[in-house]
């Protein structure tokens, strides 16, 4: 065989990729052809969730707070993005340790209402999707099903999308004029009928119903802003090319982390179009029995792991890869985020990412010193790049608290918040 | 006092839980002081945290009333969530105390005077239910249930929870958009199959042109594309003619078939320009512009392709052929022709049902290409380099084959680009091209399709327009008539239907064609709170009513079928016949035997038994358990599906599923068994082993599912699931769980897994619920993490005996069996109260407790037969009445 009918592997393996996700990753920093927005970038909340606590040891940051700390071995890989973000030690969320349903449930939640719902309702508006739920992993049952999420609404928890497919087609499904006027026609019935229905039953039942409608109204508004794209106040990124759209992706890839990566993918595609401002991504299930075997080193499930503390058993060597991995994908996210230029700063520039867990040391389900990081710079309203240190005992709710009034929720109390950080 | 009322204390006294002194315990003398010491300072007369005043109770004469409030106070002092930690705590033996009061006191009340309906919180369709009224609805057999996300499993950890079936957020739109892709297939099934020709000179590419050859075809970055709109969704057979005129010696060429991007079949070409090959893939091709490409690609052949004559040399006519660039292999293009959409499977289509039977080495070898993403690749480097990293060794970019077939890749891919294999040459061979490879040759489509012949919408379409004096607007009336009476469980009234006709009218005043402006009404519809939920309306008073026979019907069809009415049903309904017991038993029977009663048979077992987790929340470590694939889940699946089905069609007892001498397998079950010799994906009735036993603790999905640990058998969990799954008994989560030694359960422990865990269980706050849990987890310690039977564990015999803490003793799985026979009523009493509330879609409240104790009545004295289960649910109070509150009125 002569050397050149020989096809060079790496072309053939190519063509493969090519035809396959995410190319995009590549197209990201080829230079804008679109005009840019008049406006100014607007802000984005991410919310990255971490289940079973973090290995303490391994998470917490010796010393005080301030510029010049040293990263702990788990928080390592945010080491090229420090300037970014800000570790929180000494938030306490207050929950006396039980099992993991009722931490979770308050996570991100008092009163009913997750802040990220609050932050969708007052900045939700001006886009497609007033907010976006990502996992990868899907709901449990019966009781356990509060552990497959943390987004509530009026005590109701929403599950997130697992399927990369059904997110993508949300997010660039076009509807052309005919089908948008065939649904308002439609919606027009369907409210008047709701309406109608709504006066006949019991005060139980008209609750489903009023939820109905305001869901009604919703998709109403969301097909006038089709109908009429000049009066939208989407921001139109200058980075923004459709070429550098990612192919449709077929299905759940078998893979967590590739998995995982998707879904993050995603998130920043919903960012970067402003389908969203608001998007919340579960990596994982709470108290769940499944593995992390692709981790080197890993074999035994997240939760297994984080019951570490045995003599002689080394489960805090995995629970901290598993933590460290956790954090990966963070940094991930954000390396993503800095590529994507909205007009001289970045993405990343305009975000603000929560990313943390419910319970501190998950060998004893503690609420104390929970795993916490905030990160982005929330165009400018938030100052990131030091290791925050609050006084022990520092209710979790005073973060979440901070956290809306950073996104301009106008909130002066968030559950049995007793102030708001020092930030 | 009644004869009910005394069965039923006698019921209720033997599945209580064990109580410690059988004194009889004193409200005022025994249980108020405690409730004074811990809990009246901030839930009585001087503070009502939570609007609690425990103390302004009067325990003795209203506990019935209050029996809500003291359930709750029981569950908050046994979850020791009350008093809070900062208070003082009461000891074990007063939160004993108190639990056995309560517990006392239930037992006491009088329940013939507690009769209530219950509220079902308006029930939202679940998503089986809504693709199962979809599918009866158009008589067309689809489903739709993974285009929605998960359903929320409720309180009552059933799906069909209505508390948790609601409308918010995106969902509506998910409704519009299913329903309206949906009706447009349906509604346009009648247009004509379609056939569209688009020569290879019309597609574009974005390499130059061969000024002699025409357009090249690069791959898939450069593969020529053309745009096609879909008039109509459905299945179309999209062909390519081409052939090929120059081949290496080590390659053929091939191409890939794109349809919106992504792969929909590969081939390698070896028709010639003289014998050209019809290259055909089965597509679904939804409404609007969709892009077709065609890329180039390498194929390595088998030694029988290579030996074939080379091809003759080409002419080339016109601009219309497209080559591949590389100079040593090349193939051309003519034209694709779409075609469709089709009604019936062309005959020789090749389809994928999705099921292995139908795959091959090389189809699974081609699914896994398609997965195999870029990103994948980039994790797969990453786990590498960490890997190099933690073992100290320099990370060297490794062969990203070698990686390839280190994580478990198909060899075959890699083989196909790794090896090149060299035939000999038949330079001068000049023998005719065998036939198989020109002509019509079908491709496996790359994703698996499963072809549904196009819905015939006759049924629906009842009226036309033209055909007397019938006009357009009285035809659509008496079709919506009809689909939305039949949608909405009930005749459709005449505002209802004016506003129904509301779209369908604007659009035919427009102009529009009368059948897209049928669809628009056919969608509102489809999106009407009618449709949705199953309102239940009644007077505007808080008591009990009667359901109409209209809601009863649908009640029943959504209970045992999980969709509409039929016609049948609907008409015994009408006529009122319905109320009639007779008729109502022989509607169910009816409705059992048919097939559309599938759905309840298997989302019921699923749902309460929980295997439906299997390979999704539960997954085996797939180190330990490689065994544990798609094909097996499936098998496991399918044995407690069809064993529940067929429990049900043949009227067995219910206690067959604590131990019965048969159950279910197929092929890949009876190998993992080592039971039986069944052959093919059908499960057949096989006689289980002595030992082994049967009954659901003897099958594979049980025991995956309630072995939570994913190395090894989890005995605690596995007793946890017996006392909540059987006994509907939830234990409260321990705080905190120390765990095993890493090595517990291995060959290098030095205690037995056992030991280990008795060493675990000393600690007395542990012991009292492992006391309960453990033996019934160790009594099925033969059984390994998949449900296989085994002798040993690490080199030491397993010890499956155990004493329960009610004195019974056992020494194997079958004298555990024999011991869950002997409570059976127990058993019985849960599978009622689960039924029920999958059948009801609400939680039970105190005031169900009577209909279930007599169930149970009614269940031994018939055998324990499985449709007197049915029957007695479906002819219960609350099931055939409605209330608007939750609450009993009642002294």
């Amino acid at each position: 065989m002569t050397k050149s009918t020989r096809i060079s592997r790496r072309a053939v393996l190519k063509g493969v990729g090519a035809a396959l996700p995410l190319p995009f990753l590549d197209a990201m920093s080829s230079s804008s052809i679109a005009a840019p927005g008049s406006q100014k970038p607007p802000t984005r909340f991410a919310c990255l969730y971490m289940p079973n606590g973090a290995y303490p040891a391994n998470w917490n940051i010796d010393g005080k707070g301030g510029v010049d700390y040293k990263l702990s071995p788990i928080l390592k890989p945010l080491e090229d993005v420090r300037d970014y973000v800000m570790p929180i030690s000494n938030l306490d969320h207050g929950k006396k340790p039980t099992n993991h349903q009722p931490m979770v449930n308050d996570y991100l939640t008092a009163n009913g209402n997750s802040i990220d719902i609050m932050i969708a309702n007052q900045i939700g508006d001006a886009t497609r999707y007033p907010y976006i739920l990502l996992g990868t992993e899907p709901a449990m049952g019966g009781a356990k099903f509060i552990c497959s999420t943390i987004t509530r609404q009026n005590h109701r928890p929403i599950a997130p999308e697992l399927h990369p497919q059904t997110v993508f087609d949300r997010l660039f499904q076009k509807s052309g004029k005919t089908k948008v006027h065939k649904f308002k026609s439609v919606l027009d019935v369907t409210l008047e009928q709701n309406k109608a229905l709504a006066r006949k039953v019991g005060r139980l039942d008209r609750n489903k119903l009023d939820q109905y409608s305001t869901s009604i109204r919703e998709v109403e508004t969301r097909l006038d802003r089709i109908l009429n794209p000049e009066e939208s106040k989407r921001w139109k990124s200058p980075s923004w090319n459709p070429s550098s759209l990612m192919p449709r992706p077929a299905s759940i890839p078998d893979h967590k982390d590739v998995h995982t990566e998707l879904m993050l993918d995603l998130m920043l595609l919903a960012f970067w179009t402003d389908n969203t401002r608001v998007s919340t991504m579960m990596f994982g299930n709470e108290s769940l029995n499944r593995g992390f075997e692709f981790l080197d080193g890993v074999t035994a499930d997240h939760h297994v792991t984080s019951h570490w503390d045995k003599k002689g058993s080394k489960l805090f060597k995995q629970y901290t890869t598993i933590g460290h991995w956790h954090v990966q994908k963070l940094r991930s996210l954000m390396k993503k985020m800095q590529t994507i230029d909205e007009g001289g700063s970045t993405l990343l520039d305009h975000s603000l990412i929560l990313f943390g867990s419910c319970m501190g040391d998950g060998m004893r389900h503690k609420h104390n010193n929970l795993p916490i990081v905030l990160a982005g710079k929330a165009g400018g309203r938030f100052k990131p790049g030091r290791h925050l240190v609050e006084s022990p005992g520092t209710s979790h709710d005073n973060m979440l608290l901070s956290t809306l009034n950073v996104m301009g929720v106008d909130a002066k109390r968030f559950g049995s918040s007793t102030g708001t950080l020092h930030l | 006092m009644t004869r009910t009322r005394l069965l039923f204390i006698a019921i209720v006294v033997c599945a209580a839980r064990p109580v410690v002194s059988e004194e009889r315990i004193d409200y005022a003398r025994d249980i108020r002081p405690v409730l004074k010491t811990y809990c009246f300072q901030c839930h009585g007369e001087a503070k009502q945290k939570a609007e609690i005043n425990l103390e302004a109770l009067d325990a003795e004469r209203s506990f019935l009333r209050h029996f809500k409030l003291w359930k709750r106070v029981r569950k908050k002092l046994d979850s020791r969530e009350m008093p809070p930690e900062k208070n003082i705590q009461p000891t074990d033996r007063e939160r004993l105390l108190i639990s056995n009061w309560l517990q006392q006191s239930t037992q006491n009340i009088d329940w013939s005077k507690v009769k209530h309906a219950g509220h079902i919180t308006l029930p939202r369709l679940s998503h089986v239910e809504y693709s199962n009224s979809l599918r009866d609805l158009l008589n067309w057999n689809i489903d739709l249930a993974d285009r929605f996300p998960d359903d929320v499993i409720g309180q009552t950890g059933f799906s069909t929870d209505r508390d948790d079936l609601a409308i918010r957020g995106p969902l509506l739109e998910r409704y519009l958009d299913v329903a309206d892709s949906v009706l447009n297939e349906f509604v346009r099934s009648d247009s004509p199959v379609t056939t569209t020709k688009i020569e290879a000179e019309n597609f574009k590419t974005n390499m130059t042109d061969h000024p002699k050859w025409g357009q090249m075809i690069g791959n898939d970055e450069h593969a020529i594309h053309t745009y096609f709109v879909v008039e109509n969704s459905g299945y179309y057979e999209l062909t390519v003619r081409a052939w090929h005129y120059r081949k290496s010696l080590a390659h053929l060429t091939g191409m890939r078939v794109l349809v919106n991007d992504m792969p929909a079949a590969e081939t390698a070409i070896l028709a010639t320009q003289k014998k050209p090959g019809d290259y055909k893939v089965l597509v679904k091709l939804s409404e609007g512009r969709q892009k077709i490409s065609i890329a180039r690609s390498t194929v390595v052949a088998t030694e029988e392709e290579f030996r074939l004559p080379r091809p003759p040399k080409p002419e080339f006519t016109n601009r219309r052929t497209a080559y591949d660039f590389n100079p040593y292999i090349a193939a051309a293009i003519d034209y694709i022709e779409i075609k469709g959409p089709l009604k019936q499977l062309p005959s020789g289509a090749l389809t994928l049902t999705g099921k292995k039977t139908d795959s091959t080495p090389e189809l699974e070898a081609q699914w896994q290409l398609m997965r195999l993403t870029k990103t994948k690749l980039q994790a797969l480097e990453k786990v590498a380099e960490s890997k190099a990293r933690a073992e100290g060794v320099k990370y060297k970019k490794k062969n990203i084959y070698d990686q390839l077939l280190e994580s478990g890749l198909n060899p075959y891919i890699v083989n196909r680009f790794n090896k090149y294999y060299v035939p000999p040459s038949n330079e001068n061979d000049t023998r005719p091209l065998p036939d198989k490879f020109t002509g019509t040759i079908w491709l496996h489509p790359f994703s698996r399709v499963k072809f549904t012949p196009a819905p015939d919408s006759h049924h629906v379409f009842t009226a036309k327009p033209g055909l007397g004096l019938v006009s357009k607007q009285l035809a659509a009336k008496i079709i919506l008539k009809q689909f939305a009476s039949r949608a909405f469980r009930r005749r459709v009234t005449d505002v209802e239907l004016d506003q129904l006709l509301g779209p369908c009218n604007v659009m035919l005043k427009e102009g529009k064609p009368f059948r897209s402006s049928v669809q628009s009404s056919l969608l509102a519809t489809l999106v009407s709170p009618h449709f949705l939920f199953r309102p239940e309306q009644g007077p505007v008073d808080e008591k009990d009513h009667k359901l109409t026979p209209y809601e009863l019907a649908s009640r029943l069809s959504y209970f045992l079928w999980m969709s509409i009415p039929d016609d049948e049903l609907t008409k015994a309904a009408a006529d009122g016949r319905l109320v009639d017991d007779e008729v109502l038993l022989r509607q169910i029977d009816r409705m059992l035997k048919d097939s559309k009663s599938t759905s309840f048979t298997q989302q019921f077992p699923r749902q309460w038994l929980g295997y439906y987790e299997l390979g999704r929340n539960i997954q085996p470590s797939s180190k330990v358990f490689p065994e544990f694939t798609d094909d097996l889940v499936h098998a496991m699946i399918g044995e407690t599906d069809t064993f529940f089905r067929q429990l049900i069609i043949e009227n067995r007892p219910l206690t067959d599923l604590i131990d019965s001498d048969y159950t279910y397998l197929n092929e890949t079950l009876s190998k993992h068994y080592g039971i039986g010799n069944v052959h093919g994906d059908r499960f057949l009735k096989v006689p289980t082993r002595v030992d082994r036993g049967g009954g659901v603790l003897g099958m594979a999905s049980v025991l995956t599912t309630s072995s939570s640990h994913p190395a090894r058998t989890s005995p605690v969990s596995r007793g946890n699931w017996i006392l909540l799954k059987l006994f509907g008994e939830a234990l409260p989560e321990p705080p905190n769980v120390p765990p095993l030694p890493r090595e517990a359960g291995t060959a290098t422990s030095k205690l037995s897994f056992r030991e280990s865990f008795e060493l675990h269980r000393r600690d007395p706050s542990c012991a009292a619920c492992h006391r309960r849990i453990d033996p019934l987890g160790f009594g099925l310690e033969n059984y390994d993490s998949l449900g296989r039977w085994r002798t040993t564990i690490g080199g030491k015999p397993i010890e499956a005996s155990g004493v329960l803490p009610t004195g019974e003793a056992f020494a194997s799985p079958s004298e555990l069996r024999a011991v869950l026979m002997k409570k059976k009523d127990q058993i019985m009493t849960n599978i009622i109260r689960q039924m029920m509330k999958f059948a009801l879609g609400r939680e039970l409240e105190y005031y169900d407790e009577p209909v279930v104790m007599s169930i149970l009545i009614e269940l031994k004295k018939n055998g324990y037969r499985s449709n007197t289960l049915i029957r007695q649910i479906v002819l219960s109070y609350p099931f055939q009445h409605k209330n608007r509150s939750k609450d009993a009125t009642h002294d």
